[in-house]
């Protein structure tokens, strides 16, 4: 019977609180997208149930959170990512003050036009491993340093104002190149790599596919000078899109001999050298008939061309 | 005659007396003045203990104050404290040793030595079940007498002289000096304030190191002598040359690491170096040539380099074998052990990520991934373990576990898979098998996940946010093989 009780009393609680907070939302929030909106809801009265507080408590915090999370979702941030980390938080017996935090974290990210995910899939990954928290923290606060750096990174070769873009598509950029910076490469190296489509007419989209293959060439050991002349050299030769990173994938999956492979061509071709030696090198460790060569290299000058020249 | 003489000679020796007294009146004001009363003791200590594996702990004291270590789960221990002072010793110096706490005493030492030059103290403490504290005071003794470190060593009485050439004056420099016995080792650390410094030792083997206080390109040269003029070589005794180890790692990646070698021989404790730099470490290194000689070597990255460790070692008779290659991924590191029997180079190259730890074997859709109309991409996961009972896939795609995603077991052999449909981006993911999380060999590329460890990772073609991915709200239950 108490048992029953206690559930009921928890239901009412939680009709309660949803009814507080759509209240908040019609009354402060009548601009925000209905979909959204309704999410952002959703997660602050599950949250709120779920930690559970004194009624002064929860009130404040419905309006904090309500504003933070729809800041959240508006920049892109993965609802049921959210509330997936929430509801770990609460598993692992966490005080309702890291999801206080967590909220902040989020509305500060969104503030700055960082990507959220990455950071929630970090404290997702960390809580589900059993790391202390505290760890996590750290871990997810290295994270967003590493994605200002990226994103300072982005804004420098490509200014918002200059250069309109879907906002995704930076965040996309930022979170590729705060992945390759994680990997070891350093700011120079990226942003060689970062501006190889600065005269295509949408660099943002353009820059993802060198950013990653630049990535995965790291993290497959080879020196990040070296990976950024592959890209560079690659690029010099039309690849472009996801054929550029399939290039990367086969540089990345010659092991073990790529590095000094990959030295060796690169210097036998130089800057200005002779291509040839680049497709040579690309058939023999990936036939022709897997990863089709892109048209030659004189077709595909980087001014005013766009991802036309990708081969196909 | 002989009352006058007697008379002669009294009158001499009491004359040379006041004379003496007269000097020592000057003396002694002059030298209270000089002695840095500011002057710090260092120290340098090593606990061992006989039941073996936990032995050659060591502590570094860099630093006045107490020395404090606590053994607690030691039987029956003893110790070597090493102290050793920058600047002159003076009467009014003091060393206070005292071994408290359950079940310790103190005592069975020999006391120390020092000279005007340097002073050092040596005190072992073999440590029994009784509760003492022990102090001791530690009085400069006769300006040159040669300090005898340990009068039981067998060896041939050596003299080993220090001369340092180099600006003296712009800053300290600190002598190390290791010297190891033919039963035990203990070092004295050597503070030394002017240009040579000459220490009569009965060593068997020495080691020595030397730094700065501030940067300089002063040399210093060793020169090995001998008190009792038989030979010049001090390792004569034992027949042969001196083994000379040199051990290099590099890290072209100059990704910042921290290694920690140690090198065990027959009958000696071993001692440890720990460095904590970017870039090259090298060691130099003098042994007998019949030493058998366990070097292990770990590292611990901040990242996936592609490092090489090259150990060279010469003037030995030795035969290399490299015992093995211990290699933990979890926690980023590796730990190479050597027994080195004879001269020649070893040289290891620790590609991180192409090799891990188990033999077992994972695969993920190696065929090209190629999303749908809706943008979504069948990806086939596949885990190669045959004695495996349970295996599950987590990863960004269903939360690290919010959703488990169980691999179905192939009839026939040891291949559990099964096919998730992933939306386009980057995709990190690892095994459970059998409740642990395993990052499989094989995959198309790795990321480090932040936490120490590196998490499998592949890319489904096309542009992030056009799909949802159908994993999510997907719950399948029963990960085991039946």
């Amino acid at each position: 019977m108490k048992a029953s009780h206690g559930r009921s009393g928890e239901r009412l609680r939680a009709l309660g609180i949803l009814l507080m907070i759509a209240f908040v939302s019609l009354a402060a929030y009548p601009a925000s997208h209905p979909a959204l909106a309704s999410k952002a809801s959703s997660i602050a009265a599950r949250t709120l149930a779920s930690f559970g507080s004194d009624a002064e408590s929860d009130a404040r915090r419905a309006v904090i959170w309500q504003d933070q999370i729809d800041a959240a979702l508006h920049n892109g941030a993965d609802p049921d990512r959210l509330a997936a980390t929430l509801k770990r938080l609460r598993e692992k017996g966490r005080p309702v003050e890291d999801a206080d935090t967590l909220f902040i974290r989020a509305e500060r990210l969104a503030n700055a036009g960082l990507p959220i995910d990455p950071v929630l899939d970090r404290i997702l990954q960390g809580l589900a491993r059993g790391v202390a928290y505290e760890r996590v923290r750290s871990v997810a606060d290295s994270l967003e340093a590493r994605l200002g750096r990226a994103a300072r990174l982005v804004e420098h070769a490509y200014p918002a104002p200059e250069m309109e873009a879907p906002p995704q598509d930076r965040q996309e950029l930022v979170a590729e190149c705060a992945s390759v910076l994680g990997q070891g490469v350093g700011e120079g190296d990226l942003r060689e790599v970062l501006l190889l489509p600065n005269e295509l007419a949408s660099p943002l989209a353009e820059a993802v596919s060198p950013v990653v293959t630049l990535g995965f060439l790291a993290s497959a050991g080879l020196p990040a000078d070296l990976s950024a002349r592959f890209v560079e050299a690659a690029w010099n030769e039309g690849y472009r899109g996801e054929k550029l990173i399939k290039v990367g994938e086969v540089g990345a999956g010659s092991d073990p001999a790529v590095a000094d492979a990959v030295s060796q061509i690169l210097d036998r071709m130089g800057v200005e050298g002779d291509s040839d030696e680049f497709r040579q090198w690309l058939e023999s460790v990936q036939p022709a008939s897997v990863l089709p060569l892109p048209p030659p290299a004189a077709s595909t000058s980087t001014s005013g061309t766009s991802s036309q020249a990708t081969p196909d | 005659m002989p009352r006058a003489g007697s008379r002669t000679a009294d009158s001499q020796a009491l004359a040379g007396g006041r004379q003496a007294i007269r000097i020592a009146g000057i003396l002694l004001p002059l030298w209270l003045i000089v002695a840095p009363a500011s002057a710090q003791w260092t120290g340098y200590g090593s606990l061992w203990s006989e039941s073996g594996r936990d032995s050659n702990r060591l502590v570094d004291i860099e630093r006045d104050g107490a020395f404090r270590s606590q053994p607690a789960s030691f039987v029956r221990y003893g110790g070597a404290i090493c102290l050793s002072r920058v600047g002159l010793a003076t009467a009014m110096d003091r060393v206070d040793l005292s071994a408290t706490g359950t079940g310790a005493r103190l005592g069975g030492g020999r006391p120390g030595t020092a000279n005007s030059k340097f002073a050092s103290l040596r005190y072992e403490m073999p440590l029994a079940p009784l509760r003492l504290a022990t102090r001791l005071s530690l009085s400069r003794e006769r300006v040159g007498r040669v300090p005898v470190l340990d009068q039981d060593c067998a060896g041939a009485l050596a003299q080993l002289l220090w001369r340092a050439k180099g600006p003296m004056g712009s800053g300290l420099w600190f002598l190390r000096c290791e010297v190891e016995q033919t039963r035990r080792d203990y070092c004295t650390r050597v503070s030394v304030v002017d240009s040579t410094l000459v220490v009569h030792d009965r060593s068997t083997n020495v080691r020595v190191a030397a730094r700065h206080g501030l940067p300089c390109d002063a040399d210093i040269e060793f020169l090995v002598g001998h008190e009792s003029g038989r030979s010049n070589d001090p390792w004569s005794e034992f027949g042969g040359p001196e083994c000379l180890l040199t051990l290099t790692c590099r890290n072209p990646r100059r990704i910042r690491w921290s290694l920690e070698a140690a090198v065990g021989r027959r009958g000696y404790d071993h001692y440890v170096e720990r460095v904590q730099r970017d870039g090259e470490w090298e060691d130099t290194d003098h042994h007998r040539q019949d030493d058998i000689r366990r070097l292990t070597v770990r590292m611990e990255y901040e990242a996936a380099p592609r490092s090489t460790v090259i150990l060279e070692w010469s003037a030995c008779r030795l035969e290399s074998n490299l015992a093995g290659l211990d290699y933990d991924q979890s926690t980023a590191s590796i730990k190479v052990q050597l027994h080195l029997w004879g001269p020649g180079q070893e040289r290891l190259s620790l590609p991180f990520l192409r090799k891990p730890p188990a033999g077992l074997e994972a695969l993920e859709g190696r065929d090209a991934i190629a999303p749908d109309s809706m943008g979504l991409a069948e990806v086939c996961f596949r885990y190669r373990d045959p004695l495996a009972q349970s295996v599950s896939v987590i990863g960004d795609f269903n939360y690290w576990g919010e959703h488990e995603i169980c691999l179905s077991r192939r009839p026939g052999d040891g291949t559990w898979e099964v096919s998730v449909a992933l939306p386009p981006g980057p995709h990190r993911y690892r095994f459970i098998v059998d409740g642990r999380a395993v990052t499989p060999r094989g995959a198309r590329f790795y990321e480090p996940d932040g936490y120490g460890g590196y998490d499998a990772a592949l890319r489904v073609p096309g542009r992030p946010n056009t799909a949802e991915s159908l994993v999510s709200g997907e719950t399948l239950s029963g990960c085991s093989a039946e």
